[in-house]
């Protein structure tokens, strides 16, 4: 395996990201939230992180630990997910995103918040609010719009489900991974 | 193995123990030489009391994490769920746990990043650095995160904390801890932390909690304290010495940096902070430190003369602050910023 090294997104592959971003929480947002930022991207690695940076940050890797280090950052800045065939956006991105926007997410009540913390899915009669519009993968608050995960949805239009037990949302991934398993 | 005791200029008669000490000793089942050691620094009566608070454990602490929620409201949410907080007097965003102890690492608040489980003594680097946005901080031994995540929020998720572990496993934990916490302005390198003195005056504030014998922790792990040879102090010296080196070489000149050991051991403590002020002697300064608690540092302890100016280090110990043993101070490059 190649060296791991931290190199800037541009072009298709910073168009993928943002689309996706985009479609999940509206582009006026999103271009805005990464109007002063700096995207990274390892190559070279088990897989292909995308991490956030401030222009200060950006520059620090770029004219001390790159040239002057011969070394890569571990992480740096917000981790926005993992780049692929499709781009899977992190936890972290998507909280962010939640806050600006208020849309794509389902809000589940504080027992099924507790369980989904522990990797279970989510029934119908758990959700109390839905913060429309949802996209594919859904981001899940608690009862004061805590960000605890994200879910992907079983089923094509949930208002037209009847079925209370119904699971509606599989868990993709939540918070209390950081205590389970972690980086 | 070469021990360096030469460095630190030392004879070692002074851990010839007492009749005090032996006494001590044989009750608390510790090495006679580890007592002689807390008698010539506290007395013997308060040597007594450290000894008591071996293995008994330490109040748990959380420390809110402002950058996700207001303290205020994180006491009533731990509180709804029968976790009881007090104030930590000296820390305004820091609380002790008073009850539901058991509960405060399985929290859903935990998860969401609302606070750190910390001992108070660990608060106080980061608050006596006092970053703000304006710095470029170094964290010379960052893992598990503690402090990161704290410089993190004092600089209110601006500027650039630049921190730094060789261990896969504890950057793994720091990684998680940034996540949680909601922590952007961080950069993480896992290397040797040797490796950085490249990066001459560099950085703004520098931190360096630095690795130690774990002396502090005797109420904690009061066996690891029992199995301490003389020789491990000087060894860790050493090595603290080294990084201190390090952290002198990367501060610009005006810079501070903030020295921390959660070790109440002279040899690790004033003895390192007095070697390092001899090698650049007017080159870095002792600041004074203004917290509302902790003991003054030894400027003659052990039969020794240190620098007078090392009293202006702070001392913690379990017995009188209820926190980790933990000795911190704050250094000045003298210089032009």
């Amino acid at each position: 395996m190649s060296k791991l090294m931290f190199v800037p997104i541009t072009g298709k592959d910073k168009d993928k990201i943002l689309s996706k971003l985009a479609q999940m929480f509206g582009s006026v947002k999103v271009k805005e939230f990464f109007k002063s930022k700096e995207l990274l991207i390892t190559r070279g690695g088990p897989r292909q992180e995308v991490f956030i940076v401030s222009n200060e940050q950006f520059k620090f890797i770029f004219n001390k630990i790159k040239p002057i280090l011969n070394k890569e950052p571990y992480c740096a800045g917000i981790f926005a997910g993992i780049y692929g065939k499709e781009f899977r956006p992190s936890i972290e991105i998507c909280e962010k995103m939640f806050r600006l926007t208020k849309r794509n997410a389902i809000m589940i009540d504080n027992h099924a918040a507790l369980l989904f913390s522990y990797g279970r899915d989510i029934m119908l009669k758990s959700i109390l609010r839905i913060y429309e519009p949802l996209h594919r993968i859904v981001v899940v608050v608690d009862s004061h719009e805590n960000v605890i995960g994200l879910c992907k949805l079983t089923v094509k239009n949930i208002k037209n489900i009847k079925n209370n037990n119904l699971i509606v949302c599989k868990n993709v991934i939540d918070k209390g991974w950081y205590l389970r398993k972690g980086y | 193995m070469n021990i360096p005791f030469k460095t630190f200029n030392v004879n070692l008669n002074y851990i010839e123990p007492s009749l005090q000490a032996l006494h001590l000793a044989e009750k608390y089942d510790f090495p006679a030489y580890i007592i002689e050691r807390y008698v010539k620094m506290l007395g013997y009566s308060e040597a007594e009391e450290l000894l008591t608070t071996a293995g008994k454990g330490l109040r748990k602490a959380i420390r809110c994490n402002r950058l996700k929620i207001g303290c205020n409201e994180l006491r009533q949410l731990l509180e709804s769920k029968g976790i009881k907080l007090k104030k930590i007097d000296f820390i305004d965003y820091g609380f002790w746990v008073i009850e539901g102890e058991e509960k405060i690492g399985h929290t859903l608040e935990y998860l969401y990043g609302f606070y750190y489980i910390q001992d108070p003594a660990s608060m106080l680097p980061p608050i006596l650095l006092k970053p703000t946005y304006k710095d470029m901080v170094l964290d010379m031994c960052a893992a598990p995160g503690g402090k990161t995540t704290h410089l993190a929020e004092l600089m209110q998720n601006r500027g650039v904390v630049v921190a730094v572990d060789i261990s896969r496993k504890r950057v793994r934990a720091l990684r998680s801890h940034l996540s949680r916490m909601g922590v952007e302005n961080v950069i993480v390198i896992r290397t040797n932390v040797e490796e950085l003195s490249m990066l001459k005056n560099t950085f703004t504030k520098v931190l360096l909690d630095a690795p130690c014998s774990g002396e502090g922790l005797i109420s904690i792990d009061p066996e690891s304290v029992r199995k301490r040879k003389i020789e491990d102090f000087y060894l860790m010296a050493a090595k603290q010495l080294k990084l201190l080196k390090i952290a002198y070489e990367v501060t610009r000149p005006g810079g501070e940096i903030v020295y921390s050991t959660c070790s109440i051991a002279p040899e690790e403590n004033e003895f390192v902070i007095n070697e390092v002020l001899n090698m650049y002697k007017d080159k870095l300064v002792l600041e004074k430190i203004e917290l509302n608690i902790g003991d003054k540092g030894y400027n003659n302890v052990f039969g020794i003369t240190l620098n007078p100016n090392i009293e202006k280090c702070l001392r913690l110990y379990p017995h009188k602050h209820e926190t980790e043993g933990f000795f911190i101070c704050k250094l000045r490059k003298i210089g032009r910023k």
